[in-house]
């Protein structure tokens, strides 16, 4: 009975996931240290379950590889060669390309990504001078220089099987397809030589023939072909031989074709890269010649790196319909002109592109390295192409659960069956006597039911490292790319956040530690001439802060630049030059998250488009945290994010505000206290503020600030003190009432954010309570007194 | 009323391009929403009142564990307020936006009738000139003697800028120029 492996896709997607996770981190673990055994020991076993893996599902090619890629590490785990920093940067490569890879299987796809195939080709090329089961290559060291001829390969294999092959449970016809799936396009030409038997002593579970294979295509080499046939090396008589070059179908003339390719400017913009469409052209025939044309080339201060001005005529000679060609040029017809003919070929045709070739043999070199520079911008945002397509696929849903947490979760779920069938049988045959039993199996269920509620919460809560680990990787990158010489300081990475946070704020943490690095940190010796350190330090922090976990990214680079933030808010009119003056830095500030906003001097591939603070907002916004932004010239910036701790259930204390009843989160409360005249003295602006034993913390009058009446009689009220930010306030209540937990319902959903309250709830009677923001709320009174004072001047 | 509505419904129902729409009173006047949009109709229950809200939100109320706000239309348009009692009614509205839909409740005198009606009975809204806004009306319609004013509430339960519909007196005197032309024809 087959079993339906695709059931384990997912999980194995996922493990191997976590595998490069793994290799990566040991990866970059090696770059700080020296050589360490078991760092090493790790990446191969991570490669090698990934390897197992893909073999078991079939991803051929990751599985290929990844095989590529183990050999390579066995020899640096049994030391014969020598680890350095090139070779990390290879492996580093390699597991950016695995993870490609393991994208395009989550679509179904077993393929080679373009850039798999030239990363393998140059792990093969690095295994080739040590390796010992190489040399049956068949291309020999040589002709290794010219790449072309490698993955152009022919192999010629004779298998002839025993008679009892089909007997041991194998089938010929198994191994053919095996083999046919090792070609790119399935070029494999299977012929019967030999099939020596007389019907009269045919058995039919016997095996009487023999074949000779053919098999044509990139990046095959003996160890593959010899692995397909690793369960019958016993059962068969078996050649394998590198084949002399000679194309299908010899006799017939390979066709000549010529190709134009004029694309438009925009090409890179979409995402195109001519590279691709000729390498994989490359791959269904020769490339006999390339000719660049510069023409539309502009001078070089009028060029825009993102803008493709070159154009190409291709000569390609292969045994090739038009359709393969055109299939190559398919993402590209929209954003080109392309015409495809047919030259009978002649062997002046040949000589003439030849001398062609020749001439254009510099030039050629040349023009692949501009495509390769003019494409770097489009490699940059690749990245974000990819989360974005990301997005699009369901998101994995399954989350590692140490049994702990899952055990002392049935735990709870038993002392819950107990105390609802306790409860059951009393309400059988209730009478008075039983009510302190009552009231006892209530407060019981009570216990249970926070509990069984703490420990859900806590399956779905993990530490930042889950986030954090993608920065060091990520940092060395860019400041390889940049010249810069960056410090990465992760603090806090214990601290726990909801899954759901926890995902949706990997992507603003990201694009905000590219803007410190690309904008914030200086270079290496503009760094040294303001008097700092050459190494700028990027941080990246995480705690708890009341009900929040703040995150903070800070770097000590040159901070944001006030004037320049200014006038370009001038400049776009978000701001007149009045307010300029007056503003304070936080407002203008926030004018960066401006949808658009941009005071880099250049575009680079990283970032100063534009786009980004604004999403990064958004982002934080729909997760219902906030962004602050503060800065000093030349000491850098601090970008803090706060969010909440998990998107449902809140501890509240309820507070009565006039008629009205509110929820304060009671994280946020310190004690509260009675209103005593005696320790409210009043200073200027209206504000009063309250001694609490050696601080004086300021008064906000909730009833006054939430629209309702001011309070008259302040015999009866209470004073909440709380924590907001950094200081305390003490706001002005009514009555303190009940302390419960209350469910978080969104106010958004129906009605739009309000200003000091973060949400509602709905309290035990069926009626609505909102929650208050006290950070909201702080923010709310002040900016009011600011108003009012500012109305004062104007009348005075 | 019950038999004006039957009958409309059975004479009309036959039209491909009609549609419900449920009639409520307001100030003596009729106005029609699409009944696809409509929930459920409630009575009037205590709100719970949100800080700094423009006068005509009236607040938020609990529906089966779903916080939905409510909207006074009488104080949209700028009808002087009335106080409510156990007979005003709520009508709760689903209307989309751009982002999805949202849950709302708007207060009304009392709910009239389902009419069905077709687009070709529909009059696009007069110009009102530039005095009040006109793009939350979806058109009029005559039923009998009756006009009916159709709103389309996804223009018209717009939160972040409710319009400022103070204008729509002008409304009701168009509409009395408007009766007072049919009954001359």
């Amino acid at each position: 009975m087959a079993i339906d492996l695709k059931q384990f896709h997912q999980i194995f997607i996922e493990e191997c996931a976590e595998g490069l996770d793994v290799m990566e981190a040991s990866l970059m673990a090696l770059n700080a240290h020296s050589l360490d055994s078991d760092t090493i020991n790790a990446i191969f076993r991570s490669a090698h379950s990934i390897k197992g893996g893909a073999g078991t599902f079939g991803f051929t090619a990751l599985a290929d590889f990844t095989h590529v890629l183990e050999t390579l590490l066995d020899e640096v785990r049994s030391a014969v060669r020598s680890f350095n920093h090139e070779l990390i940067d290879l492996l580093l490569k390699s597991v950016d390309c695995m993870r490609n890879m393991l994208e395009l299987i989550q679509q179904g796809r077993n393929e080679y990504t373009a850039a798999a195939t030239d990363l393998k080709r140059i792990l093969e090329q690095f295994l080739a001078p040590v390796s010992v089961v190489t040399p049956d290559n068949g291309t020999g060291s040589g002709e290794q220089t010219r790449s072309h001829d490698i993955h152009h390969d022919q192999w010629l294999i004779t298998f002839s099987p025993h008679k009892h092959f089909m007997q041991t449970g194998n089938d010929p016809l198994r191994i053919v397809r095996e083999l046919a799936e090792l070609t790119v396009d399935g070029s494999i030409h299977v012929t019967l030589i030999d099939c020596s038997t007389s019907f009269i002593c045919y058995t039919p579970d016997e095996c009487y023939c023999t074949w000779e294979i053919i098999l044509s295509g990139a990046n095959i080499d003996a160890l593959i072909i010899k692995k397909v046939f690793e369960w019958v090396v016993n059962d068969c008589d078996l050649s394998i031989k590198p084949h002399a070059r000679l194309l299908p179908q010899s006799d017939a003339q390979p066709s000549i074709w010529c190709v134009t390719f004029l694309p438009d400017p925009r090409l890179f913009q979409t995402g195109n890269d001519p590279l691709r469409i000729f390498s994989e052209l490359d791959r269904e025939c020769e490339l006999i010649s390339c000719c660049i044309s510069t023409q539309k080339l502009p001078s070089l201060h009028l060029m825009d790196s993102e803008k493709c001005y070159l154009s190409w005529r291709l000569c390609l000679a292969g045994n090739v319909e038009k359709s393969v060609i055109e299939e190559a040029f398919e993402w590209v017809t929209d954003e080109a002109d392309i015409t495809i003919e047919r030259h009978l070929q002649t062997s002046e045709m040949i000589s003439s592109c030849n001398n062609h070739l020749s001439e254009l043999g510099t030039i050629d070199g040349e023009s692949r390295q501009e495509s390769m520079v003019s494409a770097a911008p489009q490699v940059g945002r690749e990245p974000s192409k990819l989360s974005s397509k990301k997005s699009r696929l369901p998101e994995a849903s399954s989350i590692r659960v140490g049994t702990d947490k899952v055990d002392s979760l049935i735990d709870m779920v038993g002392e819950l069956v107990i105390t609802q069938s306790m409860l059951g049988q009393l309400g059988e045959n209730f009478d008075m006597q039983h009510l302190p039993k009552l009231i006892e199996g209530l407060n019981q269920l009570e216990q249970n039911t926070r509990e069984l509620q703490e420990s859900v919460m806590r399956i779905r809560m993990l530490p930042m490292s889950f986030t954090f680990s993608r920065f060091p990787r990520m940092v060395r990158d860019l400041s390889q790319e940049l010249n810069k010489k960056i410090d990465l300081v992760l603090c806090g990475e214990s601290t726990e956040l909801d899954k759901t946070v926890m995902e949706k704020i990997g992507d603003p943490l990201v694009h905000l530690v590219r803007n410190s690095i690309d904008h914030g940190i200086e270079s290496p010796a503009e760094r040294l001439c303001s008097g700092k350190k050459e190494e700028g330090t990027v941080t990246l922090n995480a705690y708890h802060q009341g009900g929040h976990v703040v995150i903070e990214v800070t770097d000590d680079g040159r901070g944001l630049d006030r004037d320049n933030i200014a006038k370009k808010g001038i400049e776009r009119g978000l701001l007149s030059e009045q307010e300029a003056l007056e503003c304070t830095d936080d407002k203008i500030f926030d004018l960066i998250f401006q949808p658009g906003f941009s005071t880099a001097k250049a575009v680079s591939a990283l970032s100063g488009r534009g786009v980004g603070m604004d999403v990064v907002k958004r982002n934080i916004q729909v997760l219902n945290g906030t962004i602050e932004i503060s800065s000093v010239k030349n000491e850098g910036t601090k970008i803090k994010i706060s969010l909440p701790l998990t998107l449902a259930i809140l501890d509240g204390q309820l507070v009565r505000v006039g008629s009205e009843i509110y929820v304060f989160p009671l994280v946020s409360i310190v004690e509260s206290i009675r209103y005593c005249s005696d320790l409210v003295s009043g200073i200027a602006g209206g504000f009063r503020v309250l001694k609490l034993r050696d601080e004086y913390v300021p008064i906000v009058e909730l009833a006054e600030i939430l629209g309702g009446k001011k309070i008259e009689d302040y015999s009866a009220a209470l004073m909440v003190v709380v924590d907001c930010d950094s200081f305390k306030v003490a706001m002005v209540v009514d009555e303190l009432m009940a302390q419960q937990q209350v469910v978080i319902k969104s106010l958004e959903k129906n009605y739009k954010p309000i200003e000091g309250i973060s949400g509602a709830t709905i309290l035990g009677d069926g009626t609505v309570a909102l929650i208050i923001d006290t950070v909201g709320v702080v923010k709310l009174a002040g900016a009011e007194k600011l108003h009012h004072k500012y109305s004062l001047c104007k009348t005075g | 009323m019950q038999t004006g509505s039957i009958n409309a419904m059975t004479e009309e129902s036959s039209e491909p391009l009609s549609q419900q729409y449920l009639t409520f009173i307001m100030n003596g006047e009729e106005y029609g929403v699409d009944i696809l949009c409509v929930q459920e109709i409630r009575g009037w229950e205590p709100v719970t009142p949100l800080p700094n809200a423009p006068s005509h939100i009236k607040g938020v109320i609990n529906l089966r564990g779903t916080i939905v706000p409510i909207v006074d239309l009488r104080q949209c348009f700028g009808l002087s307020a009335i106080t409510y009692s156990a007979i005003t009614v709520v009508i709760v509205l689903k209307v989309s936006h751009e982002e999805g839909c949202r849950i709302m409740g708007v207060v009304v005198d009392a709910v009239s009738d389902v009419y069905t009606l077709s687009k070709k009975e529909m009059k696009a809204p007069p110009n009102l000139g530039s005095t009040i806004e006109t793009e939350f009306i979806e058109g009029f319609v005559s039923v009998g003697q009756k006009m009916i004013v159709l709103l389309d509430i996804d223009k018209l339960l717009i939160v972040d800028e409710m319009p400022e519909l103070a204008g729509m007196n002008d409304l009701a005197i168009e509409k009395y120029n408007y009766d007072k032309d049919k009954n001359l024809l």
